[in-house]
């Protein structure tokens, strides 16, 4: 629908007319800001999780996996991609153990437009506490924790008339 | 020819060129999550009005949809 509206807008005179191909799902997908009375995983993110290089050794991450309160680590890549996750029982491994050797590969992840409400009975139906969400190129944005999710949900419904939702600018 | 940009694009030009966004879906999407700031204009009866009442056509523009579809 947006091309038939961008070239009306070009023939009525608009001299500079931009069509955003990928839309709100892309928008939403990165987390970027946005309005409206939707209620979505990346409004509800645990941020600034223990992360470890998927280069490292456990020497190197070992007091981060111990101290880790979410019971375990992140791993990424040089890019801040997911590469898998490390549980806080790897903690007794030795310590020239490479991580990508035991890390647990291709962990679950959610983007941050998924809508709480369904998100939360979803995972109360797997009795899982907790999610990785990325944006849609695979990068570590936080962690949904359903217990914030249900909190979340219990203000009031209607739906707020403005504000900004996600990033500042 | 309008053209076609990505999200990298629609932040820079919103940031540095002041652009207007303008979103085409139905209202009820567009009142679940729109972007930021972005101005409701359905592809419906009375679209040139709307245009004309809404949208300055010396900024840029970047219209979008829900997706590629």
């Amino acid at each position: 629908m947006s091309p038939r509206v961008a070239w009306r807008l070009e023939s009525y005179g608009f001299q500079r007319v931009y069509d955003y191909v990928p839309g709100k799902a892309d928008w939403l997908a990165f987390n970027l800001p946005r309005q409206g009375w939707a209620r979505l995983a990346g409004d509800v993110l645990t941020r600034d999780l223990p992360t470890a290089s998927a280069h490292d050794h456990l020497g190197d991450v070992r007091t981060t996996l111990r101290d880790s309160n979410i019971g375990l680590v992140v791993v990424l890549n040089h890019q801040g991609i997911v590469m898998g996750t490390l549980p806080a029982k790897a903690a007794d491994q030795s310590a020239d153990t490479a991580i990508e050797a035991i890390m647990d590969e291709g962990p679950t992840t959610i983007r941050p437009s998924e809508e709480v409400g369904p998100l939360v009975e979803r995972m109360g139906n797997a009795d899982i506490d907790g999610v990785l969400v990325t944006s849609s190129d695979g990068k570590l944005l936080g962690l949904f924790e359903r217990n914030r999710g249900e909190d979340a949900l219990t203000p009031a419904r209607k739906p707020p008339r403005n504000g900004h939702l996600g990033h500042n600018r | 020819m309008p053209t076609p940009i990505g999200r990298d694009d629609v932040r820079r030009l919103i940031d540095e060129e002041h652009a207007q966004v303008v979103e085409v879906l139905a209202r009820p999407e567009y009142e679940w999550a729109h972007l930021a700031d972005a101005i409701h204009v359905p592809l419906k009866s009375h679209f040139r009005d709307i245009v004309r009442d809404r949208l300055d056509p010396n900024r840029p523009v970047i219209v979008y949809c829900n997706d590629y579809q």
